[in-house]
């Protein structure tokens, strides 16, 4: 058996045009489809890495003490003050802002006074001017808790330069003061509570401004990472139908009957074919994800258990890969016709790739989509690497791989069956 | 030792080989002569178990190849006429497969590796890739193949189409060799005349799925002593003369083929002078003119009334 699987690796290998489909295709798919559609899954938080000037006019700590002379002269309940003081001195709205922006891991802080920041930005070191005005603390608590006057307000200025980087920041404000407003509101809803549930509520940023909903503890996974995987469910249906051309030519150049006449069994080369296609699963996809990791830095294996998960996703979906490398081979055969594999190849791949979740996303698709994507090998095999990566224990991942075996068992039985035997003595 | 019996196989409405009787002896070299589409391939597809016949049986020592494959597979080594080798890999890795799948390892492959090699004349190539050789080279390591497990008759199915007139002198004396050296048996199927009248103790005549004649060169030949071929060559093709020397009384068989036109007329009648008359009606121009000794060819010629490589 090893004679075949070395001879149709060597064959493989020494053939460029097959193995830049095989390899490099999904790699450049994974890039383009990962890079250009990353917004439409929005869970692309690539770095935008740019600078930006907080000009910080207001001094918090005298807004604060401004704020706690003027309730002590209101007429309320000296608890109620006592309350509200605690709560203004633990309450930075400019801080909880800065560190909101810091979070989100796309700009970088600079702070400077307001003629820095303005020579900064025409110098285009910075994109935009993160003005905090003076009594913006006090403006901020007198609104929150004492419901007077406008407001606080914060002033964003930009030039023309990086418009992308600029608005993006300006949308990412929006949001942060948004939240706190919400937040705000809430609490003036909830009463007398209302002041520390600000406070322990402040934003989470991250969450709100991008990134995949996330329900395990692991980040949000990037379209990089998804269309990896969906790439390798993809393209690993091209090897079977690579293995299959391969043994067609076989038989053409009579290659196969040498075989025959050697008195090896059919059924050993048909399993030959399978495993083939087994082996050259394995190694694809090991490619395509060190690949995934090296070029696009997708991945952070966190621990062996991670890499075992991996492992035995892609050895079940490789057997069934093999299954369906030795049902083409027996179609290929049977037909004596190299149309069956570039039907295969030309057409059946894309649908199974479309209903099984690797060019749209799974969650963007209608059910019925996913419903049949979810009777499909590599549909099945892509939503336990997804699964998988996101930190779903090993229960999650049974359902999937065990009909993909049922599948394996049914296409290793039928391609048996058919498998021409007649022709030989 | 082999023999086949009343083998016969029909594709669909077409009787590709009919009621085929030939037998190979040790050590002898016997040759299937036909046209392409006489039914050779389809009868050593037969032999060597490679396709199922209708009906007959081929006997090896007397046992049935139908009912046991393995009989014969193991001391059989068959070079068809198609290159059947792995053209990205190089000779070595070919004789590498084929040999390890034959059961050969180790030493012993590497050894015979080595010789076979030496046979075809290609060590110092067996590190390129088959792609990158001619096609005479291609045709030697597809021999070499066949002769890895040592067998005991080789089957050689136009080992020498579409090669060059050096690479097919070469071959044709490998084969003598390996034949009058080595003792192997060879059935070799070719419908270029002079290599199995070159190669071959015995010759068997196919065309249209029958064996038309059998025996040795000497045997066919007199089939035809008491006739005598000429050959003409002309300037130019006259169809209207060949007509005319069709129609003469004693003439038996007449190809045209360009400017050259064969006949076959019976020993002694003296039918040049019409010829020239005919010739001269005509005005052609004869540039040449030829009594042969009959050959194979022009057995074939008459039995069929065709050339072998019509």
């Amino acid at each position: 058996m090893w004679t075949f699987l070395k001879k149709d690796m060597l064959v493989l290998v020494r053939d460029k045009t097959e193995l830049a489909v095989l390899v490099l295709m999904p790699l450049i798919l994974t890039a383009i489809l990962g890079f250009a559609l990353g917004s439409i899954m929005s869970g692309d938080t690539e770095s935008i890495e740019a600078k930006i000037a907080v000009v910080q006019q207001d001094d918090p700590e005298s807004g604060v003490e401004t704020f706690l002379s003027e309730i002590d002269s209101l007429p309320i309940p000296d608890q109620a003050k006592v309350e509200m003081g605690d709560a203004a001195e633990s309450y930075n709205p400019a801080a909880i802002i800065e560190e909101a922006i810091k979070e989100t891991e796309l700009y970088e802080l600079d702070y400077l006074n307001y003629q820095e920041a303005k020579d900064a930005l025409q110098e285009e070191e910075v994109v935009a001017i993160l003005r905090i005005p003076e009594g913006f603390t006090y403006d901020a608590l007198t609104n929150l808790m004492l419901e007077n006057g406008s407001g606080a307000e914060l002033f964003v200025e930009k030039d023309e330069h990086d418009a992308f980087s600029n608005s993006v920041f300006e949308d990412v404000v929006d949001v942060i003061v948004d939240q706190m407003n919400t937040v705000s509101a809430i609490a003036k809803v909830s009463g007398e509570n209302g002041v520390s549930a600000i406070d322990e509520t402040a934003p989470s940023s991250t969450e709100q401004i991008g990134g995949m909903e996330s329900v395990t503890d692991r980040d949000s996974m990037s379209s990089v990472q998804y269309y990896t995987f969906g790439m390798i469910a993809m393209f690993a249906l091209y090897i079977a139908s690579t293995v299959a051309t391969k043994a067609y030519n076989e038989q053409l150049q009579h290659v196969f009957n040498r075989i025959i006449l050697s008195g090896k069994h059919p059924f050993i080369y048909l399993s030959g074919k399978g495993i083939s296609s087994f082996l050259l699963v394995c190694l694809q996809v090991l490619i395509l994800i060190s690949a995934s990791i090296f070029i696009f830095n997708s991945f952070d294996v966190e621990s062996l258990v991670d890499i075992a998960g991996m492992a035995l996703i892609t050895v079940v979906y490789a057997l069934c890969i093999g299954a369906f490398g030795a049902l083409l081979t027996s179609l290929t055969m049977r037909a004596n016709s190299e149309a069956v594999t570039g039907i295969f190849s030309g057409f059946i791949v894309s649908i199974l790739a479309f209903l099984g979740g690797s060019f749209i996303p799974k969650t963007q698709m209608p059910d019925i989509i996913n419903l049949l994507g979810e009777w499909t090998p590599n549909g099945l095999a892509l939503t336990a690497y997804l699964q998988w990566s996101q930190g779903l224990g090993f229960e999650y991942i049974v359902p999937s791989l065990t009909r993909i075996l049922v599948i394996t068992v049914v296409i290793w039985l039928i391609s048996i069956i058919i498998f021409p035997r007649k022709k030989v003595v | 030792m082999l023999e086949t019996v009343d083998l016969k196989k029909v594709f669909k409405q077409n009787v590709a080989a009919d009621d085929v009787n030939l037998y190979l002896d040790r050590g002898e070299s016997v040759g299937l002569l036909g046209p392409n589409g006489a039914g050779k391939s389809t009868t050593i597809s037969m032999i060597s178990t490679l396709l199922k016949p209708t009906s007959g049986e081929v006997k090896w020592h007397g046992d049935s190849v139908i009912k046991n494959p393995s009989l014969i597979r193991d001391v059989l080594g068959v070079v068809p006429q198609e290159i059947a080798l792995y053209e990205e890999l190089t000779a070595l890795e070919n004789l590498r497969f084929f040999g390890k799948i034959y059961g050969i390892k180790g030493k012993q492959l590497e050894t015979k590796i080595t010789e076979v090699l030496e046979i075809v004349g290609l060590t110092d190539r067996q590190k390129e890739l088959v792609k990158h050789y001619s096609g005479g080279m291609k045709r030697r390591i597809n021999i070499a193949v066949a002769l890895l497990h040592e067998p005991e008759i080789i089957i050689m199915d136009e080992p020498t189409v579409g090669i060059d007139p050096q690479s097919r002198n070469y071959i044709l004396e490998m084969v003598r060799q390996l034949n009058k050296e080595k003792g192997m048996t060879v059935l070799y199927t070719s419908h270029y005349m002079e290599e199995v009248e070159r190669l071959c103790d015995r010759i068997y005549i196919m065309d249209h799925g029958k064996v038309i004649a059998t025996g040795t060169k000497e045997e066919l030949t007199s089939i035809l002593s008491s006739e005598e071929t000429i050959l003409i060559e002309l300037d130019q093709s006259y169809p209207q003369l060949v007509e005319k020397i069709k129609q003469t009384d004693g003439v038996l068989q007449v190809v045209e083929h360009e400017q050259e036109i064969k006949l076959i007329v019976p020993k002694g009648n003296r039918l040049l002078g019409k010829i020239f008359q005919l010739a001269e009606q005509e005005q052609a121009q004869i540039t040449s003119i030829n009594v042969q000794i009959p050959t194979l060819e022009d057995v074939f010629l008459h039995l069929t009334g065709r050339k072998l490589r019509d």
